[in-house]
């Protein structure tokens, strides 16, 4: 009896092997997968995982649910359709991005990175935890338009998802909670800590003198907001754009008009591809934003007091251009273990 | 002696198997296997102005206007007892969705208590702030369930949804929820059972009656008009007035053996 099942065992787990090995159509990653590695000049991240350990298997499938237009109402779009790694994973060019039937969202496309250290989400900060996060793009009727459950009824009918599944998590019935720790793991993981700025923090290289004047005036005029080496303080922020902004920003969540107009102050990581810039993609070039700055702010009785002294000489706006494209991660924009699986 | 040993650990597994889960007694650190285990059936009886309540319906509420409800769901979680000596028992993981329009939903079945006399039954209608903030949830906290706010990261504790002519649009949705600070809108429900002790013992299912009247969502603390607020869709001062009426609708029925 027990001989018989010593012979059996080896080989009911070569077949199930061989049949994983079979069905997997993704290209490997490359290097050793190694979880989520915190750069040494970074604070501790605020996801912790929890449960959600991150495997090859599950940051697989999350990488692959990014790039599926299947997660939309009608199969035409993903979350890469609005978030391209070419452009820091922003919608390069537009002001609004498309949802399902040509339907344009009310805010501009946010770059993605390093999002394991986000203690909230979206411009407003009305998401309070990366796993819950995709939720809002996939479920909103201008984005993708689709329901939870019928997201889980397309992948579960699928050839190939419950395999994966059961790759990631040890089941092949598929939960949205799995569903979305596989995408957590993925954005997670998202990291981006080797433009020229970091190498500087590192040792690893030393700055032309415009780049360094533009640190030396980045940090005296713009950190405080943009603090380092995130480059934001994830506070919520009037930059003056508007005397009155029809947006609410922080006040659709908080409801209180003290908060009108705030958003949450974005990371300026790939800041030279994630063009155009504000909440509403209102400025198409880094130079119309210094303008902004040096000139344009508009004294709203919500402004950030930082802002309301602020003045940049043309000189010191070209400083700070190239200080700002010290911030391109060439390695995190076209690293494949980010690329479109399908593509690769 | 090994084949001893073996079926003495096979005999201890199985009356364990009988008597209780081993893993529940893991959980208390000290285990008893002389400590016998009960159910019992948490009814919740549904019901407008006292009389049997349904979907679909046509009710009046104290404002005088006309309502047909098609949607009436809730969190019920945390449920605990306690017994007269102050040792309490909480269901682990006491998370369950009620839908009026699922039987199954208001008959919530627990298992696995202590035997004894129990004088306090609590809950929340609601979900606690740490699962609000914890990430993607499962099982009756599973945001498929279309109980979770997308936008505005939290559980919707209870929806109300209907017609009235007397509302603008015709149509009034109710979604309270909220968690924190002056938004917080969990509800805590404490009834004691000291006309009828809940007695759990390995042979009886006994069952706590709760009524929950939903007239008193629009006449309560607060009067609640759908021509005045037809729709609530966030956290705020709306949903915490919502709160407090829907609180006054559950009551302790009765208990029976």
């Amino acid at each position: 009896m027990l001989n018989t099942k010593r012979y059996l065992l080896p080989w009911v787990a070569g077949i199930f092997l061989l049949l994983f090995s079979c069905q997997r159509e993704e290209p490997p990653l490359s290097g050793t997968f190694k979880g989520l590695e915190v750069p040494k000049h970074f604070p501790e991240p605020v996801y912790r995982f929890g449960e959600n350990t991150p495997t090859e298997a599950g940051f697989s499938l999350g990488r692959k649910l990014f790039y599926e237009p299947l997660l939309s109402k009608d199969g035409s779009i993903s979350c890469g359709s609005c978030h391209h790694q070419e452009a820091g994973f922003s919608d390069p060019g537009k002001a609004f991005s498309e949802g399902v039937n040509g339907k344009l969202g009310l805010r501009n496309s946010p770059a993605m990175a390093n999002l394991a250290w986000f203690p909230s989400f979206m411009a407003d900060g009305g998401i309070n935890h990366i796993e819950v996060m995709p939720i809002a793009p996939l479920t909103d009727s201008l984005e993708m338009a689709e329901s939870l459950s019928s997201i889980l009824k397309k992948l579960q009918g699928h050839k190939t998802y419950p395999q994966l599944f059961e790759a990631a998590f040890g089941t092949d019935s598929i939960t949205d909670q799995n569903l979305l720790y596989a995408l957590a793991q993925f954005m997670a993981l998202m990291v981006s800590a080797n433009s020229k700025y970091d190498d500087l923090l590192n040792g690893k290289t030393t700055f032309s003198l415009p780049e360094e004047r533009g640190l030396t005036l980045f940090r005296e005029k713009c950190a405080s907001c943009h603090q380092e080496p995130l480059l934001t303080d994830f506070s919520f922020r009037n930059n003056g754009l508007d005397l009155y902004s029809e947006d609410p920003g922080r006040a659709r969540i908080t409801l209180q008009e003290s908060d009108r107009g705030k958003f949450k102050v974005p990371s300026l990581r790939n800041i030279a591809f994630t063009a155009p810039y504000m909440h509403d993609g209102r400025f198409n070039t880094l130079s119309e934003v210094l303008d902004h700055y040096g000139e344009g702010i508009k004294s709203t009785p919500n402004l950030a007091p930082e802002l309301a002294a602020l003045t940049l000489s043309e000189t010191e706006k070209q400083d700070l251009l190239h200080f700002l494209s010290t911030l391109t991660d060439y390695k995190y924009i076209t690293d494949t273990n980010f690329s479109n699986p399908q593509k690769n | 002696m090994k084949i001893f040993k073996t079926l003495g650990l096979l005999a201890l597994c199985t009356s364990m198997l009988f008597i209780t889960s081993c893993e529940k007694e893991d959980d208390n650190g000290e285990p008893n296997p002389t400590v016998q285990k009960g159910t019992f059936t948490l009814k919740l009886d549904h019901l407008f102005d006292g009389n049997a309540f349904a979907l679909n319906q046509a009710y009046t509420n104290g404002s005088g206007e006309s309502l047909e409800f098609t949607k009436v769901r809730y969190y019920l979680t945390n449920i605990k007892l306690e017994k007269m000596d102050g040792t309490v028992w909480a269901e682990p993981e006491s998370y369950h969705l009620v839908d009026a329009d699922d039987m199954t939903s208001t008959h919530i079945q627990l298992a696995d208590i202590p035997e004894g006399e129990y004088h306090k039954i609590s809950y929340m209608v609601g979900v606690d702030s740490t699962r609000n903030v914890s990430g993607a949830q499962q099982g009756a906290l599973s945001p498929a369930n279309d109980m979770f706010w997308s936008w505005n990261s939290g559980y919707i504790f209870f929806k109300l949804e209907g017609n009235s002519p007397q509302a603008p649009d015709g149509d009034f949705r109710y979604h309270v929820g909220g968690f924190a600070g002056a938004n917080n809108a969990i509800a805590l429900h404490n009834h004691s059972m000291h006309d009828q002790m809940l007695k759990i013992n390995p042979n009886a299912s006994p069952q706590v009656h709760i009524e929950v009247d939903i007239k008193k969502a629009f006449d309560g603390m607060h009067t609640i008009s759908v021509a005045a607020m037809p729709k609530v869709h966030m956290p705020g001062m709306m949903a915490v007035h919502l709160s407090h009426n829907f609180h006054g609708a559950f009551v302790l029925d009765h208990v029976h053996d």
